[in-house]
């Protein structure tokens, strides 16, 4: 063993070295830039277990919340439920985003993420709230493709209107991005189809451009045309 | 070419001979590159989305991990002479085993902080195992290979190397994530590692590690622990050819950096950008695959050229590859063949691997040879040693900077602000590469600025050879 103190001495120096410049860079990192922390709800959503967001919703989680603060268990969950990330997106916006290629892998997405939707209203999620850009959960469920995600925040009571600081609506994103059930359902819910974004462009406008740019989801963007 | 490619593989004969020992560390190798590719391939994604850590976190973790494996590296590269092969090998392999199996099991039991500390220690763990393996790889090469068959032994290890990173791309990282998805392809992935581990540890056990392919190069292992990593940094770091080195490594980090960006960067950026089922192992397949095709067919044509200028030369076009990215993504909609973004996306990934793949062939098998110059004949094996130094500082603020630059540019979410218009090119990802791209410049530009104060030892050696050979003709 006495052979080797030399060497163990050096490593502990080069590891007690190493920490200690990981330490002050980190520091100094921090002070350029204030992370936040995931949200363990977020994580929940992209792992798909919805019992992390009852952890985090729960009677356990409330027990060990700020009283001061939260008088109500409901208002704990409101609060908890709306909690915004720095770009202002809330955990019911990460519910309804995917960005999946595969059509068969979204639809399965899709299918789990209707209990997360119906659990997060349960809770106080908000349906119509808006992250910095202006986005609600409809527009982002709207460009990723779930129907059944989109199909229930309708059903409980997320608007179709509004647009983004660009101008984007939940249609006009459905409409880019060749969501062909989306749009119909956001057009039997009655939204403008005439609305234009800040381009000028209609919701017909991004189908149509969405028809040259991506020739292999010609029939999707063809059906959209011909409801709009 | 042909002519080329067959001369590559015609030394391999000189391996007729070679002892079972020697197959059985490229067989080990084969497999640690396979698990260490496929881990790293996703590893900024395994933290983020299995762990929980935000971009921040995950890119200074794992610039951490990368500091640690070159702190260790340091220390056991001593122990690992005295201690032998098999027993090195033993130690790195247990804690890679252990450090695989629990980032592969660990999401399933653990959440929230008790997860993330966990999992850090089992960075930390793996660190430590790397540390050893990359060493004893390299030991066990020179003592399985004799003086005839050496260097063609670590041609096959280092093909044997590029091949494990190939496979590990396209065939594990690909395989799992399209079978399984992202959440559980990262795990399956880690455990796939353990299994590879495992593998490799009954390769081990039946290596006999006395089967020296030369015996004469028996040592004795006393002998080898006076060498400690910390007296030869203060033994050479006055010397004005090291403190040249360390000028020249430190210029060049910009662009060395560059291949870190693969691990670090990449996985979510091509995700992110394009599609989280997109094959990123295939992508990152690409760079071995031009390695060895370009090692056999245009190393002997590119071996004719000066040192210095191919290092130039081949750093400036690393450097350059990041131009692709850092252009606004709408220019490329109008290259022939580009319709939309997503195309557009794909066509500046492949061309940014394509490129820096080359510039990575030119000028990267020449920075030993630069460092073997520029040292003194009897520092060599130090001043190699002693060259990670300038990566050592540099690995983990490229990490923490990573992070931060990820979470502001190519954050979650991006693509769908991207295709809305909700994104000005100060907050695109291209912003991020062009500040890379900046960096990186830095390096071939210093190069040729320094170029009078770093090939100052070449003018020397040439001189003193003149020197030498004018006193031989009298």
């Amino acid at each position: 063993m006495k052979q080797y103190s030399a060497v163990i001495k050096d490593g502990l120096i080069l590891l007690a070295v190493s920490t200690l410049f990981v330490t002050v860079c980190g520091q100094f990192f921090k002070s350029l830039k204030k992370s936040v922390a995931t949200d363990p709800m977020v994580t929940s959503v992209i792992q798909g277990k919805i019992q992390g967001l009852d952890a985090a919703l729960g009677d356990k989680a409330y027990s060990e919340a700020d009283k001061k603060e939260f008088a109500t268990k409901e208002l704990f969950q409101k609060t908890r439920a709306n909690k915004q990330d720095e770009f202002g997106r809330t955990p019911l916006m990460w519910v309804a985003y995917a960005n999946l290629l595969d059509a068969k892998e979204v639809g399965e997405l899709d299918k789990k993420r209707v209990a997360f939707v119906e659990f997060m209203t349960k809770n106080g999620a908000d349906l119509n709230a808006r992250d910095k850009d202006g986005w609600t959960p409809l527009m982002w469920a709207s460009w990723s493709g779930l129907n059944l995600v989109a199909t229930k925040l309708v059903e409980l009571g997320a608007s179709g209107e509004g647009a983004d600081r660009q101008g984007n609506t939940a249609l006009t994103l459905a409409a880019q991005k060749g969501q062909t059930e989306i749009v119909k359902l956001l057009l039997g819910k009655g939204v403008d189809k005439a609305f234009a974004t800040k381009s000028g462009k209609k919701a017909a406008d991004f189908a149509r451009e969405g028809l040259s740019q991506y020739p292999d989801k010609a029939a999707q963007y063809q059906a959209i045309m011909g409801l709009l | 070419m042909l002519t080329a490619a067959k001369n590559y593989f015609a030394e391999f004969k000189v391996l007729k001979t070679a002892s079972r020992e020697f197959w059985l560390i490229n067989i080990i190798t084969f497999f640690d590159m396979m698990a260490y590719f496929s881990t790293v391939n996703i590893i900024t994604l395994y933290l983020t989305t299995n762990v929980g850590f935000n971009d921040v976190d995950s890119g200074a973790w794992v610039g951490i991990y990368s500091l640690y494996v070159t702190a260790f590296i340091f220390g056991v590269g001593s122990v690992c002479d005295v201690i032998g092969i098999k027993k090195s090998y033993y130690i790195g392999i247990v804690l890679l085993i252990i450090a695989r199996l629990g980032f592969g099991l660990a999401p399933g039991f653990l959440t929230g902080d008790a997860l993330k500390n966990v999992v850090i220690v089992f960075i930390l763990m793996m660190s430590l195992g790397v540390a050893f393996m990359g060493p004893i790889h390299n030991t066990a090469m020179r003592r399985f290979t004799t003086k005839e068959n050496r260097s063609t032994g670590f041609n096959v290890y280092y093909l044997i190397m590029n091949v494990g990173a190939i496979f590990a791309g396209f065939a594990v990282t690909d395989g799992f994530r399209n079978w399984l998805g992202d959440v559980k392809g990262n795990l399956a992935i880690m455990i796939f590692a353990f299994v590879m581990y495992v593998i490799c540890f009954f390769c081990t056990w039946l290596i006999n590690e006395n089967n020296y392919a030369d015996p004469t190069e028996r040592t004795d292992t006393k002998e080898l622990l006076k060498t400690r990593p910390i007296q030869v940094f203060l033994s050479v770091w006055k010397e004005k050819p090291f403190r040249r080195l360390v000028l020249f490594l430190m210029l060049t980090i910009g662009v060395r950096l560059v291949f870190t960006h693969q691990f670090l960067v990449m996985p979510k950026y091509y995700t992110r950008v394009l599609y989280g089922d997109f094959d990123l192992g295939l992508a990152n397949s690409i760079n071995p695959f031009i390695i060895i095709v370009g090692l056999i067919l245009l190393i002997p044509i590119i071996n004719k050229f000066d040192t210095f200028k191919l290092i130039v030369v081949g750093m400036a076009v690393s450097a350059s590859s990041l131009l692709f990215m850092a252009l606004p993504i709408q220019w490329f909609l109008s290259v022939p063949g580009v319709h939309n973004l997503s195309q557009a996306y794909k066509f500046v990934i492949f061309a940014q691997i394509t490129v820096f793949a080359f510039g990575e062939l030119i000028f990267s098998p020449r920075f030993t040879e630069y460092i073997a110059v520029v040292a003194p004949k009897d520092k060599v094996a130090s001043y190699m040693s002693l060259a990670a130094l300038p990566m050592f500082i540099a690995k983990p603020i490229n990490g923490f900077v990573s992070g931060i630059l990820v979470a502001g540019f190519s954050y979650e979410g991006i693509r769908a602000k991207i295709d809305s218009g909700n994104i000005a090119y100060g907050d695109s990802p291209e912003y991020m590469w062009a500040v890379y791209f900046l960096a990186a410049l830095v390096s071939p530009i210093a190069v040729i600025a320094m170029k009078r104060v770093l090939t100052a030892s070449h003018v020397e050696k040439k001189a003193a050879d003149l020197a030498a050979a004018e006193l031989s003709e009298t």
